[in-house]
């Protein structure tokens, strides 16, 4: 198969490198590996391909070369037990200096798997649903409205402090860089010092964060370097906090997106903060944005449900058995979150529409924490609800009543969540009850038990 | 008396971290494959150690590498205190 994409410009900046915490190559030297494992591609037709990706060069070499070769992608994250889909013929697995593997699974190919881009979605238990995306929407359509809005240069150090086989990673930091080659530096998320350490060694211009690790960084109260541009997405980066962030590190614009559309909106680095640090700023170039009144009483005054419409965006969902699209997009897409529109186009997101929150930058829907906390025995109401901010995000606190007579407590209620749910997942607090207060219509109250966990929280 | 850095820091950790005593040794990973502390775990113990022994560790030592485990970390915490304290 003769690679006719290219990502990749043997003709780019000259003087861009690329790295690790453990490595440092020249573009030439990077172009090497990437063409060591084309070469390994080019016996096979095009097929759907999985990526273990860690935040190394070894995957970013592997994701490069399957892309240019035309192959179908689907993304997950690196490390000891990958979760394989059915639906992939091969897994390609890089390795830190220069190492590739790639295995046939035993899933025959299909007749045409060129040019896709699988993304898993995130959730907090279940089943995941892989988003499919067009390649080449994602490379030159969605990453050049990046670009464009975030001004990237060509000469710009962008690091990733974040994984990059999510969207953010991928489709706002990862893809914009390499497509206008600009200098990428790959940081495993996770250790503030480790990131701390990089960015000082690499003083890059650019750093893709989310609020989390803003938080962890200001409570470091070291600066490692200035940068150009901080760019931050995944939940609400308070305008204050933004401030104070920005103050010390450099400026910061707010981003806001989604697995199924890529960067939808993003801050203008050319705003004054009072622009930049309250919004994620208006929706990128290649994004047509229609709002509708939302019909939840409990919404904010002048909320609405985004709807939104882009040519870049995914093709559908896929069956994660056999990798056909089986729910195709609309013509619109609503994102599930509450926004309102600002004079200029400016984006504020208020929030889920369906009892999900961000945590650790990924979703956290309510209602699987409700599932499990309902679960254990003895439990006769569960609900939970966000009140209040904490680093990892949107706070949450669960409310439950547990029946007469059973000895089921708190500890044991805390003990099953997190046995069941992502770490993101685990509610901060739980408060038992004797009973959980209910409307009329018999649904809980969250009003009341909001307001309840807001006071506990500041008492 | 001599001081004894590392059971300092095993008490910051279970005092201040609310790590289980019999989880942390000399030797036991701070990091991946021990107490895999996560990010903010990792913040409180840098700001911890740092408040507790009076210290300010440089940006040039603010490495993983020099907070792997508490033998290590206790090897960085004698390089800022004051001579002869250990």
């Amino acid at each position: 198969m003769t690679k006719t994409r290219v990502i990749l410009d043997p003709a780019g900046p000259g003087n861009s490198t690329f790295s690790d915490p453990g490595e440092t190559l020249k573009r030439t030297e990077f172009a090497a590996r990437v063409a060591a494992v084309a070469a390994a591609l080019a016996d096979h037709a095009p097929m759907r391909i999985c990526l273990p990706l860690l935040s190394d060069l070894g995957s970013l070499a592997a994701l490069v070369a399957a892309l240019e070769s035309h192959h179908s992608v689907a993304l997950i994250p690196g490390g000891d037990a990958p979760e394989v889909p059915a639906f992939a013929s091969a897994v390609l697995t890089g390795a830190p200096g220069g190492g590739f593997a790639l295995q046939m699974t035993g899933t025959p190919a299909v007749a045409d798997a060129t040019d896709r881009i699988y993304l898993r979605s995130s959730g907090s238990t279940g089943t995941p649903k892989w988003a499919v995306h067009g390649t080449d929407r994602l490379l030159f359509g969605n990453g050049a409205a990046v670009i464009e809005r975030l001004a990237l240069r060509a000469d710009d150090k962008v690091m990733l402090p974040v994984p990059v086989h999510h969207m953010y990673g991928l489709g706002a930091g990862l893809i914009p860089a390499m497509t206008l080659g600009a200098s990428i530096h790959l940081v495993p998320r996770g250790n503030p010092l480790t990131v701390f350490a990089a960015q000082r060694a690499v003083q890059p211009d650019v750093m893709f964060l989310v609020p989390s690790q803003c938080r962890s960084i200001m409570a470091l109260g070291r600066v490692a370097g200035q940068l150009r541009l901080v760019v931050v997405a995944g939940d609400k980066l308070g305008a204050d906090e933004a401030a104070a962030f920005e103050e010390k590190h450099g400026l910061l614009v707010n981003l806001y997106g989604s697995t199924e559309l890529g960067a939808i909106t993003a801050g203008r680095p050319s705003d004054p903060p009072a622009l930049r640090h309250p919004f994620a700023g208006p929706v990128l170039s290649d994004f047509e944005l229609a709002v509708v009144p939302t019909d939840d009483p409990d919404a904010a005054e002048g909320a609405q449900v985004m709807r939104i419409r882009s040519e870049h965006g995914l093709f559908g969902y896929a069956d994660p058995a056999t990798g056909e699209i089986d729910r195709p997009a609309g013509e619109y897409w609503t994102t599930g979150d509450l926004v309102r529109a600002h004079d200029g186009g400016l984006i504020e997101v208020l929030g889920r529409s369906d009892f999900a929150v961000n945590r650790d930058g990924l979703l956290v829907h309510m209602g699987d924490i409700e599932t499990v906390i309902s679960r254990v025995p003895g439990v006769a109401q569960a609900a939970v609800v966000s009140a209040g901010m904490t680093r990892r995000g949107a706070g949450l606190t669960a409310f439950c009543a547990i029946e007469d007579g059973h000895d089921t407590d708190d500890e044991a209620v805390m003990a099953a969540c997190r046995a069941a749910l992502q770490p993101r997942a685990v509610p901060d607090r739980l408060v038992v009850m004797a009973a959980l207060p209910l409307l009329p219509s018999g649904k809980f109250d969250r009003r009341v038990l909001t307001t309840e966990a807001q006071s506990r929280l500041d008492a | 008396m001599a001081r004894d850095i590392m059971q300092e820091l095993i008490e910051v950790l279970t005092r201040d971290l609310k790590v289980d005593a019999s989880d942390v040794g000399p030797d036991t990973a701070l990091f991946e494959g021990g107490l895999d502390l996560d990010s903010f775990a990792v913040v409180e113990m840098v700001t911890k150690v740092e408040t507790h022994f009076g210290i300010q560790v440089s940006d040039a030592d603010f490495v993983p590498e020099n907070f792997s485990n508490i033998k290590t970390l206790a090897g960085v915490v004698r390089k800022y205190l004051p001579a002869a304290v250990d």
